[in-house]
Protein backbone atom coordinates (compact mmCIF):
# COMPACT_ATOMS: atom_id res chain seq x y z
CA UNK A 1 0.00 0.00 0.00
CA UNK A 2 2.10 2.85 -1.33
CA UNK A 3 1.03 6.41 -0.67
CA UNK A 4 2.32 7.28 -4.11
CA UNK A 5 0.06 4.87 -5.94
CA UNK A 6 -1.94 6.67 -8.58
CA UNK A 7 -5.52 7.50 -7.63
CA UNK A 8 -7.69 4.53 -8.47
CA UNK A 9 -4.71 2.22 -8.47
CA UNK A 10 -3.76 0.11 -5.51
CA UNK A 11 -3.20 -3.35 -4.15
CA UNK A 12 -4.34 -6.07 -6.52
CA UNK A 13 -6.95 -8.50 -5.32
CA UNK A 14 -8.63 -11.43 -6.99
CA UNK A 15 -12.38 -11.81 -6.80
CA UNK A 16 -13.23 -15.17 -5.30
CA UNK A 17 -15.64 -16.96 -7.56
CA UNK A 18 -14.01 -15.58 -10.68
CA UNK A 19 -10.51 -16.87 -10.07
CA UNK A 20 -9.00 -19.70 -8.06
CA UNK A 21 -6.06 -19.47 -5.75
CA UNK A 22 -3.58 -21.20 -8.10
CA UNK A 23 -4.62 -18.83 -10.89
CA UNK A 24 -3.75 -15.75 -8.89
CA UNK A 25 -1.07 -13.64 -10.46
CA UNK A 26 2.01 -12.68 -8.45
CA UNK A 27 2.27 -16.09 -6.83
CA UNK A 28 5.33 -16.88 -8.93
CA UNK A 29 6.98 -13.62 -7.88
CA UNK A 30 6.21 -14.18 -4.24
CA UNK A 31 7.46 -17.74 -4.40
CA UNK A 32 10.72 -16.53 -5.88
CA UNK A 33 11.09 -13.80 -3.28
CA UNK A 34 9.87 -15.61 -0.23
CA UNK A 35 9.85 -19.29 -1.03
CA UNK A 36 6.64 -21.14 -0.28
CA UNK A 37 6.19 -19.49 3.10
CA UNK A 38 3.30 -17.26 2.24
CA UNK A 39 -0.41 -17.69 1.92
CA UNK A 40 -3.32 -16.34 -0.07
CA UNK A 41 -5.89 -14.80 2.22
CA UNK A 42 -9.60 -14.98 1.61
CA UNK A 43 -11.23 -11.80 2.86
CA UNK A 44 -14.75 -10.59 3.12
CA UNK A 45 -14.93 -7.07 1.71
CA UNK A 46 -17.19 -5.72 4.42
CA UNK A 47 -15.01 -7.14 7.18
CA UNK A 48 -11.85 -5.91 5.48
CA UNK A 49 -13.04 -2.34 5.22
CA UNK A 50 -15.21 -2.11 8.31
CA UNK A 51 -12.78 -0.20 10.55
CA UNK A 52 -11.69 2.14 7.76
CA UNK A 53 -14.99 3.14 6.24
CA UNK A 54 -14.46 6.76 7.21
CA UNK A 55 -11.10 6.87 5.45
CA UNK A 56 -12.28 6.70 1.88
CA UNK A 57 -10.63 3.34 1.40
CA UNK A 58 -12.52 0.99 -0.86
CA UNK A 59 -12.28 -2.15 -2.93
CA UNK A 60 -13.23 -1.77 -6.56
CA UNK A 61 -13.39 -4.13 -9.49
CA UNK A 62 -10.92 -2.96 -12.11
CA UNK A 63 -9.94 -4.90 -15.21
CA UNK A 64 -6.24 -5.55 -15.48
CA UNK A 65 -4.97 -6.68 -18.88
CA UNK A 66 -1.95 -8.27 -17.21
CA UNK A 67 -4.29 -10.80 -15.68
CA UNK A 68 -5.12 -11.95 -19.23
CA UNK A 69 -8.18 -14.21 -19.21
CA UNK A 70 -8.75 -13.34 -15.57
CA UNK A 71 -8.66 -9.58 -16.02
CA UNK A 72 -12.27 -9.32 -15.00
CA UNK A 73 -11.44 -11.04 -11.73
CA UNK A 74 -9.09 -8.24 -10.79
CA UNK A 75 -9.97 -5.73 -8.08
CA UNK A 76 -7.99 -3.12 -6.21
CA UNK A 77 -7.84 -1.96 -2.67
CA UNK A 78 -7.54 1.77 -3.12
CA UNK A 79 -8.19 5.19 -1.65
CA UNK A 80 -5.46 5.02 0.97
CA UNK A 81 -3.14 7.12 -1.18
CA UNK A 82 -5.39 10.11 -0.55
CA UNK A 83 -4.67 9.95 3.18
CA UNK A 84 -2.11 12.67 3.79
CA UNK A 85 1.20 12.62 5.61
CA UNK A 86 2.03 10.67 8.70
CA UNK A 87 -1.61 10.44 9.71
CA UNK A 88 -2.21 8.67 6.44
CA UNK A 89 0.74 6.35 6.92
CA UNK A 90 -0.52 5.54 10.37
CA UNK A 91 -3.95 4.66 9.07
CA UNK A 92 -2.42 2.51 6.32
CA UNK A 93 -0.41 0.57 8.91
CA UNK A 94 -3.52 0.09 11.01
CA UNK A 95 -5.43 -1.25 8.04
CA UNK A 96 -2.56 -3.55 7.05
CA UNK A 97 -2.53 -5.00 10.54
CA UNK A 98 -6.30 -5.46 10.44
CA UNK A 99 -6.06 -7.30 7.12
CA UNK A 100 -3.32 -9.57 8.41
CA UNK A 101 -5.46 -10.45 11.41
CA UNK A 102 -8.33 -11.34 9.11
CA UNK A 103 -6.01 -13.27 6.84
CA UNK A 104 -4.90 -15.44 9.73
CA UNK A 105 -8.47 -16.65 10.07
CA UNK A 106 -8.67 -18.01 6.57
CA UNK A 107 -5.82 -18.48 4.15
CA UNK A 108 -4.56 -20.88 1.51
CA UNK A 109 -0.97 -22.08 1.58
CA UNK A 110 0.66 -22.08 -1.87
CA UNK A 111 -0.84 -24.78 -4.04
CA UNK A 112 -3.53 -25.64 -1.54
CA UNK A 113 -7.21 -25.73 -2.42
CA UNK A 114 -8.28 -25.96 1.17
CA UNK A 115 -8.22 -22.97 3.46
CA UNK A 116 -6.44 -23.07 6.76
CA UNK A 117 -6.67 -20.95 9.86
CA UNK A 118 -3.78 -19.87 12.02
CA UNK A 119 -6.07 -19.36 14.98
CA UNK B 1 13.88 -37.23 19.99
CA UNK B 2 15.19 -37.69 16.49
CA UNK B 3 18.94 -37.94 16.58
CA UNK B 4 21.57 -39.20 14.24
CA UNK B 5 25.14 -39.98 15.01
CA UNK B 6 27.53 -38.34 12.67
CA UNK B 7 31.23 -38.58 12.37
CA UNK B 8 32.91 -35.65 10.78
CA UNK B 9 35.12 -37.91 8.72
CA UNK B 10 32.07 -39.63 7.28
CA UNK B 11 30.53 -36.46 6.01
CA UNK B 12 31.50 -35.37 2.58
CA UNK B 13 32.61 -31.89 3.53
CA UNK B 14 34.63 -29.92 1.03
CA UNK B 15 36.98 -29.17 3.87
CA UNK B 16 36.78 -29.74 7.55
CA UNK B 17 36.94 -26.09 8.29
CA UNK B 18 33.87 -25.40 6.23
CA UNK B 19 30.75 -24.62 8.11
CA UNK B 20 28.23 -27.32 7.83
CA UNK B 21 24.67 -26.54 6.92
CA UNK B 22 22.29 -28.62 8.92
CA UNK B 23 18.63 -29.17 8.46
CA UNK B 24 15.97 -31.78 8.45
CA UNK B 25 17.83 -34.14 10.70
CA UNK B 26 20.94 -34.62 8.66
CA UNK B 27 23.90 -32.65 7.51
CA UNK B 28 24.90 -31.63 4.05
CA UNK B 29 27.77 -29.61 2.73
CA UNK B 30 26.40 -28.31 -0.49
CA UNK B 31 26.12 -24.66 0.35
CA UNK B 32 27.46 -22.23 2.88
CA UNK B 33 24.46 -20.23 3.97
CA UNK B 34 23.45 -22.04 7.08
CA UNK B 35 24.81 -21.68 10.52
CA UNK B 36 25.51 -24.36 13.00
CA UNK B 37 25.19 -23.89 16.70
CA UNK B 38 28.03 -25.94 17.97
CA UNK B 39 29.83 -26.69 21.14
CA UNK B 40 32.99 -26.51 19.17
CA UNK B 41 36.26 -26.78 20.98
CA UNK B 42 37.98 -25.50 17.88
CA UNK B 43 36.04 -22.26 17.91
CA UNK B 44 35.22 -21.72 21.56
CA UNK B 45 34.90 -17.99 21.06
CA UNK B 46 32.52 -18.32 18.18
CA UNK B 47 29.83 -20.75 19.15
CA UNK B 48 27.48 -19.43 16.51
CA UNK B 49 28.90 -19.88 13.12
CA UNK B 50 26.69 -17.91 10.84
CA UNK B 51 27.95 -16.63 7.61
CA UNK B 52 27.09 -14.68 4.56
CA UNK B 53 25.69 -16.08 1.38
CA UNK B 54 28.19 -16.48 -1.37
CA UNK B 55 28.47 -15.94 -5.10
CA UNK B 56 25.80 -13.28 -4.84
CA UNK B 57 23.15 -15.92 -5.16
CA UNK B 58 21.39 -15.17 -1.97
CA UNK B 59 17.83 -15.73 -3.00
CA UNK B 60 18.55 -18.88 -4.92
CA UNK B 61 20.29 -20.67 -2.15
CA UNK B 62 18.19 -19.31 0.63
CA UNK B 63 15.10 -20.41 -1.16
CA UNK B 64 16.50 -23.84 -1.61
CA UNK B 65 17.63 -24.28 1.93
CA UNK B 66 15.19 -22.44 4.07
CA UNK B 67 11.88 -23.30 2.63
CA UNK B 68 11.69 -26.95 1.71
CA UNK B 69 12.16 -27.76 5.35
CA UNK B 70 9.49 -26.85 7.83
CA UNK B 71 11.99 -27.12 10.62
CA UNK B 72 13.84 -23.93 11.40
CA UNK B 73 17.44 -24.36 10.55
CA UNK B 74 18.64 -21.95 13.15
CA UNK B 75 17.63 -24.32 15.88
CA UNK B 76 19.94 -27.01 14.68
CA UNK B 77 22.67 -27.97 17.03
CA UNK B 78 25.76 -30.04 16.90
CA UNK B 79 27.15 -31.13 20.18
CA UNK B 80 30.57 -32.57 20.54
CA UNK B 81 33.96 -31.25 19.69
CA UNK B 82 35.02 -30.29 16.23
CA UNK B 83 36.68 -33.21 14.53
CA UNK B 84 35.20 -35.67 16.92
CA UNK B 85 32.06 -37.65 16.85
CA UNK B 86 29.08 -35.35 16.82
CA UNK B 87 25.47 -35.81 17.68
CA UNK B 88 23.10 -34.02 15.39
CA UNK B 89 19.68 -33.49 16.80
CA UNK B 90 16.59 -32.84 14.83
CA UNK B 91 15.96 -29.11 15.08
CA UNK B 92 12.43 -29.18 16.43
CA UNK B 93 13.09 -32.05 18.76
CA UNK B 94 15.98 -30.22 20.29
CA UNK B 95 13.96 -27.31 21.59
CA UNK B 96 14.14 -27.03 25.30
CA UNK B 97 16.30 -30.05 25.86
CA UNK B 98 19.47 -29.96 27.80
CA UNK B 99 21.44 -30.38 24.61
CA UNK B 100 20.55 -26.87 23.51
CA UNK B 101 21.44 -24.15 25.95
CA UNK B 102 18.64 -21.61 26.07
CA UNK B 103 21.18 -18.86 25.77
CA UNK B 104 22.39 -20.45 22.57
CA UNK B 105 18.92 -20.60 21.10
CA UNK B 106 18.32 -17.03 22.09
CA UNK B 107 21.38 -15.75 20.32
CA UNK B 108 20.88 -18.02 17.34
CA UNK B 109 17.45 -16.53 16.74
CA UNK B 110 18.95 -13.09 16.41
CA UNK B 111 21.67 -14.34 14.12
CA UNK B 112 19.01 -15.92 11.96
CA UNK B 113 17.20 -12.59 11.77
CA UNK B 114 20.33 -10.86 10.62
CA UNK B 115 20.73 -13.41 7.88
CA UNK B 116 17.11 -12.95 6.92
CA UNK B 117 17.77 -9.23 6.71
CA UNK B 118 20.57 -9.88 4.26
CA UNK B 119 18.26 -11.98 2.15
CA UNK B 120 15.58 -9.30 2.15
CA UNK B 121 18.21 -6.79 1.14
CA UNK B 122 18.70 -8.74 -2.07
CA UNK B 123 15.10 -8.24 -3.21
CA UNK B 124 15.00 -6.23 -6.39
CA UNK B 125 12.39 -4.11 -8.09
CA UNK B 126 8.99 -5.77 -8.42
CA UNK B 127 9.82 -8.51 -5.94
CA UNK B 128 6.11 -8.93 -5.22
CA UNK B 129 4.90 -8.82 -8.81
CA UNK B 130 3.05 -5.63 -7.90
CA UNK B 131 5.78 -3.10 -8.66
CA UNK B 132 7.32 -3.09 -5.20
CA UNK B 133 10.47 -1.06 -4.94
CA UNK B 134 13.84 -2.72 -4.48
CA UNK B 135 14.94 -2.84 -0.86
CA UNK B 136 17.50 -0.09 -0.46
CA UNK B 137 20.92 -0.67 1.13
CA UNK B 138 20.29 2.31 3.40
CA UNK B 139 17.11 0.73 4.68
CA UNK B 140 18.99 -2.50 5.32
CA UNK B 141 21.66 -0.66 7.30
CA UNK B 142 19.02 1.12 9.33
CA UNK B 143 17.20 -2.15 9.95
CA UNK B 144 20.45 -3.74 11.06
CA UNK B 145 20.85 -0.98 13.63
CA UNK B 146 17.31 -1.66 14.81
CA UNK B 147 18.02 -5.36 15.18
CA UNK B 148 21.09 -4.62 17.26
CA UNK B 149 19.07 -2.28 19.47
CA UNK B 150 16.28 -4.80 19.75
CA UNK B 151 18.64 -7.59 20.69
CA UNK B 152 20.25 -5.40 23.30
CA UNK B 153 16.86 -4.43 24.73
CA UNK B 154 15.75 -8.02 24.72
CA UNK B 155 18.85 -9.17 26.58
CA UNK B 156 18.08 -6.66 29.33
CA UNK B 157 14.40 -7.43 29.51
CA UNK B 158 12.85 -9.56 32.21
CA UNK B 159 11.38 -11.86 29.55
CA UNK B 160 14.57 -13.31 28.24
CA UNK B 161 12.78 -15.89 26.18
CA UNK B 162 10.38 -13.50 24.55
CA UNK B 163 9.83 -14.41 20.91
CA UNK B 164 12.07 -12.41 18.61
CA UNK B 165 10.59 -10.03 16.06
CA UNK B 166 9.80 -10.91 12.49
CA UNK B 167 11.16 -9.18 9.43
CA UNK B 168 9.65 -8.50 6.08
CA UNK B 169 10.23 -6.22 3.15
CA UNK B 170 7.96 -3.26 2.56
CA UNK B 171 6.72 -2.38 -0.89
CA UNK B 172 8.32 1.04 -0.58
CA UNK B 173 11.81 -0.38 -0.42
CA UNK B 174 12.09 -0.56 3.34
CA UNK B 175 12.40 -3.25 5.95
CA UNK B 176 9.67 -3.75 8.52
CA UNK B 177 10.21 -5.27 11.92
CA UNK B 178 7.17 -6.53 13.78
CA UNK B 179 7.34 -7.55 17.38
CA UNK B 180 4.65 -8.81 19.73
CA UNK B 181 4.77 -9.37 23.42
CA UNK B 182 1.53 -10.17 25.15
CA UNK B 183 -1.04 -7.58 24.10
CA UNK B 184 1.64 -5.10 23.02
CA UNK B 185 2.66 -4.85 19.42
CA UNK B 186 5.29 -2.77 17.72
CA UNK B 187 5.98 -2.22 14.06
CA UNK B 188 9.06 -0.36 12.88
CA UNK B 189 9.66 0.35 9.23
CA UNK B 190 13.19 1.31 8.25
CA UNK B 191 12.82 3.54 5.21
CA UNK B 192 16.17 4.93 4.25
CA UNK B 193 17.79 6.35 7.36
CA UNK B 194 14.48 7.07 9.09
CA UNK B 195 12.25 4.73 11.01
CA UNK B 196 8.50 4.81 11.19
CA UNK B 197 7.27 3.45 14.47
CA UNK B 198 3.70 2.49 15.20
CA UNK B 199 2.53 0.63 18.25
CA UNK B 200 -0.52 -0.90 19.84
CA UNK B 201 -1.04 -1.66 23.50
CA UNK B 202 -4.07 -3.82 22.77
CA UNK B 203 -4.25 -6.67 20.32
CA UNK B 204 -7.98 -6.07 19.94
CA UNK B 205 -7.99 -2.42 18.99
CA UNK B 206 -7.77 -1.21 15.41
CA UNK B 207 -6.41 2.20 16.31
CA UNK B 208 -2.76 2.41 17.21
CA UNK B 209 -1.37 4.25 20.22
CA UNK B 210 0.75 6.52 18.11
CA UNK B 211 2.99 7.00 15.10
CA UNK B 212 6.51 8.35 15.18
CA UNK B 213 9.09 9.06 12.53
CA UNK B 214 12.47 8.99 14.21
CA UNK B 215 16.13 8.18 13.63
CA UNK B 216 17.08 4.60 14.42
CA UNK B 217 18.67 5.22 17.80
CA UNK B 218 15.42 6.68 19.14
CA UNK B 219 13.61 3.43 18.53
CA UNK B 220 15.32 1.95 21.59
CA UNK B 221 12.71 3.53 23.85
CA UNK B 222 9.95 1.82 21.90
CA UNK B 223 11.68 -1.55 22.29
CA UNK B 224 11.91 -0.82 25.98
CA UNK B 225 8.19 -0.06 26.05
CA UNK B 226 7.42 -3.37 24.37
CA UNK B 227 9.61 -5.41 26.68
CA UNK B 228 8.80 -3.70 29.94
Amino acid sequence: MKQKHEPGDGVSLGIAGLITVPQMRSIACLRESYGPEFGIAELNVREALQPATDSGISILQKDDPEWAEFQGAHAVLTGYQALPGNAGRRRISELQRHLVKLARKRFYPPGAQTALSAE
Amino acid sequence: MATAKLTWENLNFPAKNDIVPVYGGFARALTKEMGVVTESSKYPAAPFLFFAPYDNEVAKYWGELLFPQKEPVYLSVLTGAWGEEAILESPLASIGTAAVPQRALFSAEWDRLKLELMRLGSLGQNWDGEDAEAVSPTSVRTARTLLDLAQEASARAPYRQSPPPTLFASVEGGIAIKWHLGPRELKCVALGDKVEVIRWSSSERFESDGFWEVPAHEVAEHFKWLLQ
